[in-house]
C-alpha cells in the first residue's frame, strides 16, 4: 500500500474568531485568529481535497465574518504548491456543506464530490440560525456548493473511499458532518471536521474529557460522537487551529 | 372564564454569562440573573411554577458556585410570608424542569401536588452527562410527583405546554390572565430570546433573519429554538424564568 500523507492547507483565516463559538459554554467573549483549513491527501490512488475552504475577502465581510487571505492561501495557488492544477483533482470529500468549507467547490472542474445525505438534505432548508452559515435561500443567497451539484455524490453512514481512506459520520455540530479516517504510517488519524474546529476540543479540560463546539445542531450527538472518535483513533486534525497548519504535514 | 394574577418572585440573582440564556449572542456579557419563582393566584386555585433557590442553597450545591458572586434577597419561607402565605399553604406547584434551581424548595411544599412532564423525570433520573450536575435526586424524588405527558389543562384556565430544548422535559405554563394569556416559560431564557436586540443582526450576521434566539444551554438548540418560537406565537406576555426587568414586576396584571 502507498504511504499516505496529510498536507494541511489554509484558505484564509478569520482574524477575530469568537472562541465560544468553537469551546462551548468556554471562553465566552475572546477572539482569536482561526485559520479555514482545507487538507490534501498525497500517496492515494486519487487525488483528494478534504474541504475546499472558505469565499474570497469581500464576500466573507459582506456576509460572514472578515477574513484575511494571503497570496499563497487562495486555494488554487495552496494547491498548485503541492504541484496539483485544478483539473487533476479527482475527489472532494466535504466534511460538511457550512460556506467556509466548501465555497470553491465548483473550482475542481473534474472532481466527484462525497457529502453525507443528511447534510446535503439539511443544507437547503437549515434552521433559521443556521441560514447563513450554510448561505441558504432562507437569507437570500445561493449556496456555493449547488454550482456543482451534479459532481456530488451523497453517501450514507460509513464509506470506504479506497484502501486506507474512508468516512466516517461524526454528526453533532451539523446533522451530516463526517470525518475522514487516513491510515498513516504512524497509524489512523482522522480529520475530524468542525466537531473538533480545535485540537483543544479533542484534548479537554480537567471538567470535561472531549469539549463541544460551540455551534452544533444537536449537543449529545457531539459527545456520541466523541465516543465514536475515541474507538478508532487518537490523532485528530482540527477544522480551524493553527497548530494543525503549523504542522504542515503529517505522515 | 377563570383568570389569574401571576406574582413573579426572586429569591437572589448571580453575575452570569449572559449568553448561557442566548445561544450564540451576547457572549461575553455579563447580566445579574434573578432566580425566580411565580405564585398564581385566581378563580381556579392558587399554585407555585417553579419554586427557585436562595443564594446560600446555591452557593453550597458544588464548590465551584463559591466562586460567582450572588446577591441574597429573600429566603423562600420570607417570600412566600409576605404573600400571607407558609410552604404548608401550597397544594400545587408546577414545575416548568427540574434543575436544581428551579425545584431546590419545593419540597418545603409538604402538601403540594408537583406536576411534570414525563419526559423530564426520565432525564433527571438518569441525565446525560452534559447535564448531570443540574439535577439532584432527592430534590425530586420524594415529592408528590404528578406525571403527565404533553399538553395538558391543569386547572380551568391552566395550560402546560410541553417546551424541550433546554432540558428533554421543559413545560411552559400558559396562564390565562385579564391582559390575555401569558407563558411563563418553560425553559432557561431572558427576553432577548423572543425579541434579539436590532444591533445583533448588524453584529452578528447569522440572526439577520432570525426571529428567536435558542437558549443558551440546551440538549438541543434546534428543539430550544423551535420551542421559543412557539411560545412566542402562543401567548401575548412572555415571562422568562430568568429575565432581570421581571425582577420588578409585583404582579401580572
Amino acid at each position: 500500500m502507498a504511504k499516505l500523507k496529510i498536507h494541511v492547507l489554509s484558505s484564509g483565516r478569520f482574524m477575530s474568531a469568537e472562541k465560544s463559538n468553537f469551546t462551548y459554554q468556554m471562553d465566552q467573549g475572546v477572539k482569536i485568529v482561526s485559520p479555514i483549513l482545507m487538507y490534501f491527501i498525497e500517496g492515494a490512488g486519487s487525488k483528494i481535497l478534504v474541504d475546499t475552504g472558505v469565499s474570497d475577502p469581500e464576500w466573507a465581510a459582506k456576509y460572514h465574518h472578515p477574513i484575511k487571505r494571503r497570496p499563497e492561501e487562495e486555494p488554487l495557488t495552496a494547491l498548485r504548491g503541492l504541484g496539483v492544477e485544478p483539473q487533476d483533482l479527482d475527489l472532494i470529500i466535504n466534511t460538511h456543506l457550512h460556506w467556509d468549507h466548501c465555497f470553491n467547490n465548483h473550482l475542481f472542474s473534474r472532481a466527484r464530490i462525497l457529502v453525507q445525505e443528511a447534510e446535503l438534505r439539511y443544507a437547503i432548508a437549515p434552521l433559521a440560525c443556521q441560514a447563513l452559515f450554510y448561505e441558504s435561500a432562507a437569507v437570500g443567497l445561493t449556496p456555493s456548493w449547488l454550482k456543482s451539484l451534479e459532481r456530488i455524490q451523497p453517501v450514507r453512514g460509513e464509506y470506504k473511499v479506497e484502501e486506507g481512506i474512508s468516512l466516517v459520520p461524526l454528526p453533532g455540530h451539523t446533522l451530516g458532518c463526517q470525518g475522514v479516517l487516513v491510515q498513516l504510517a504512524s497509524g489512523p488519524c482522522l480529520l475530524a471536521g468542525d466537531n473538533c474546529p480545535l485540537l483543544e476540543n479533542w484534548e479537554g479540560n480537567q471538567l470535561q474529557k472531549h469539549i463541544p463546539p460551540g455551534i452544533h445542531v444537536n449537543l449529545t450527538d457531539c459527545y456520541d460522537s466523541f465516543a465514536r472518535m475515541e474507538q478508532i483513533t487518537d490523532r485528530i486534525l482540527p477544522g480551524h487551529d493553527l497548530k494543525a497548519l503549523a504542522m504542515k504535514q503529517v505522515s | 372564564m377563570s383568570t389569574y394574577v401571576i406574582h413573579p418572585i426572586t429569591l437572589c440573582r448571580a453575575q452570569a454569562e449572559k449568553s448561557l440564556m442566548t445561544y450564540m449572542a451576547h457572549q461575553g456579557e455579563k447580566i445579574w440573573r434573578p432566580y425566580i419563582f411565580f405564585l398564581v393566584e385566581g378563580q381556579g386555585g392558587r399554585f407555585l411554577v417553579d419554586t427557585a433557590i436562595e443564594a446560600a442553597q446555591y452557593q453550597s450545591y458544588l464548590p465551584f458556585f463559591q466562586k460567582v458572586e450572588f446577591q441574597p434577597l429573600l429566603s423562600f419561607d420570607q417570600a412566600l410570608a409576605r404573600r400571607g402565605l407558609t410552604p404548608a399553604d401550597i397544594e400545587l406547584v408546577i414545575q416548568t424542569h427540574l434543575h436544581f434551581d428551579h425545584c431546590y424548595n419545593t419540597a418545603r411544599c409538604g402538601r403540594a401536588k408537583v406536576v411534570v412532564q414525563a419526559r423530564e423525570l426520565a432525564f433527571a433520573r438518569d441525565p446525560h452527562p452534559v447535564q448531570a450536575s443540574m439535577y439532584r435526586r432527592e430534590l425530586f424524588e420524594d415529592l408528590d410527583l404528578q406525571v403527565v405527558d404533553g399538553p395538558q389543562e391543569i386547572l380551568p384556565g391552566v395550560c402546560v405546554q410541553p417546551s424541550p430544548g433546554h432540558t428533554p422535559g421543559g413545560q411552559s405554563v400558559l396562564v390565562d390572565t385579564a391582559a390575555g394569556r401569558a407563558a411563563i416559560c418553560g425553559f432557561c431564557c431572558i427576553q432577548e430570546n423572543f425579541s434579539p436586540p436590532a444591533d445583533l443582526t448588524e453584529r452578528l450576521a447569522p440572526f439577520a433573519s432570525q426571529p428567536v434566539l435558542a437558549p443558551g444551554i440546551h440538549v438541543d438548540p434546534i428543539a430550544g429554538f423551535e420551542s421559543v418560537a412557539a411560545l412566542k406565537q402562543m401567548s401575548e406576555l412572555i415571562l422568562p424564568l430568568h429575565e432581570p426587568a421581571v425582577m420588578e414586576v409585583e404582579r401580572v396584571p
